[in-house]
C-alpha cells in the first residue's frame, strides 16, 4: 500500500522527522502565547480552541493584542484573513507537487500547512504525498497545541535564554533550508535576496499591512524569476 | 462565548486559503510559467520570511539575531545537501 497510497518517496515517517525542529521551534512560542492568553483573562478551553483550530502564531498574537484593543470580531476576522492570504501561495506550491489521485488526506494536510512547515516540505526534492505533509504538520502542531496548554497552565514564560535561542531557530532553521539552494542556482540566491529586500522595503514604507508585504515580495520576485531565468523548471 | 466565534471565523478564513490550492492544482499540468513560478516560491518567501525578520529573532538584539542566523547560513553552506 505505501507507495500507492502516499504518492511519493516521502512517507509519514520522513514527514515526522521533518516536524521536529518544527515543534522544538514551536514549542516555547507556543508556551508564550498561553501565557499571554491567561494573562489576557482568556479561559484555558478558548485559549486551547485558538491553537487548535487556527493553528497560526502570527494572527494568534494579532488576535491577543486586537482583543486587548476591544477591536470587534469581524475585524480581527478581517485582519487575520489578509495575514494568512500568504499560505495560498504556500499551499499552491505544495499542492502542484500532489500527483493526480485524489485522497481525503488532504483536508488535514492542508490544515498543517504553515511558514515553518511549508519551507521544510518545499526545499525537499524528492516527490512526496499528503501523507508526508499531513505527518508533518501533525508533528508541528502537536507542538504548537502542547505549547499552548503547557505555557497556560504553567502560567510562565520559559527563561529567556530558552526563548531566545528558540527564537534564533526557527530563522537558523529557515537559512540551512534556503542556503543549499544557492549551491544548485545562482539565480536562487538573487530571488531570495531580492524578495528580502523588498519585504524590508516595503515594510519599512508601511505599504501594505505586514501579511501583505510578505506576499507581495515572495509573489513578485518569483514572477520576475519566471520572467527572466528560463530553463529552470523542474 | 462571543471568543468561540471568533475562534470559529478565524479558523475558518485560515484554513480556506489553505485548502483551495489542494482542492484545484494536484496533477494538473501548468503552463511553464506558472511551473517556474512555482517552482522559485519557496526561495522568495524563504528570502522574505528572514530578512527583515531575523533581525528581530532576539527582541532588542539585532546584531545577535544576525549572528545567530549567519552561523546556520555558514554551517548549511558547508554541511548541506
Amino acid at each position: 500500500m505505501a507507495a500507492a497510497e502516499t504518492g511519493g518517496k516521502l512517507g509519514a515517517r520522513d514527514g515526522f522527522l521533518a516536524g521536529v525542529p518544527v515543534f522544538i521551534g514551536y514549542f516555547p512560542a507556543a508556551v508564550a502565547f498561553g501565557v499571554l492568553a491567561r494573562a489576557g483573562g482568556i479561559s484555558l478551553r478558548e485559549s486551547f480552541l485558538f491553537s487548535a483550530l487556527v493553528f497560526a502564531g502570527a494572527s494568534q498574537f494579532m488576535a491577543l493584542n486586537l482583543l486587548q484593543a476591544q477591536m470587534a470580531a469581524a475585524e480581527i476576522i478581517l485582519a487575520t484573513l489578509l495575514v494568512n492570504s500568504r499560505h495560498l501561495v504556500m499551499s499552491a506550491t505544495l499542492a502542484a507537487r500532489l500527483p493526480a489521485k485524489r485522497s481525503w488526506l488532504i483536508l488535514p494536510a492542508a490544515f498543517g500547512v504553515t511558514d515553518e512547515t511549508f519551507a521544510v516540505a518545499a526545499t525537499r526534492e524528492e516527490s512526496f504525498g499528503p501523507l508526508f505533509l499531513l505527518s508533518l504538520g501533525f508533528t508541528a502542531y502537536s507542538g504548537w497545541v502542547g505549547g499552548t496548554v503547557a505555557g497556560y497552565l504553567l502560567g510562565t514564560t520559559l527563561p529567556a535564554a530558552l526563548q531566545n535561542s528558540m527564537g534564533i531557530a526557527l530563522y537558523a532553521m529557515f537559512a540551512a533550508l534556503l542556503v543549499p539552494g544557492f549551491k544548485k542556482s545562482r539565480h536562487t540566491l538573487f530571488l531570495a535576496a531580492g524578495a528580502g529586500i523588498l519585504h524590508t522595503l516595503l515594510a519599512w514604507g508601511g505599504f501594505f499591512s505586514p501579511g501583505w508585504n510578505l506576499i507581495a515580495a515572495m509573489v513578485f520576485s518569483a514572477a520576475l524569476g519566471a520572467c527572466f531565468f528560463k530553463g529552470e523548471e523542474e | 462565548m462571543p471568543n468561540l466565534i471568533l475562534i470559529a471565523g478565524m479558523a475558518l478564513v485560515t484554513y480556506f486559503p489553505r485548502l483551495l490550492p489542494f482542492l484545484v492544482l494536484p496533477g494538473r499540468k501548468l503552463p511553464p510559467f506558472w511551473r517556474r513560478f512555482l517552482s522559485f516560491i519557496p526561495y522568495t518567501a524563504l528570502g522574505a520570511l528572514i530578512i527583515p525578520g531575523a533581525a528581530e529573532a532576539v527582541p532588542g538584539h539585532p546584531g545577535l539575531s544576525l549572528a545567530g542566523v549567519t552561523v546556520a547560513a555558514v554551517c548549511a553552506w558547508f554541511k548541506g545537501g
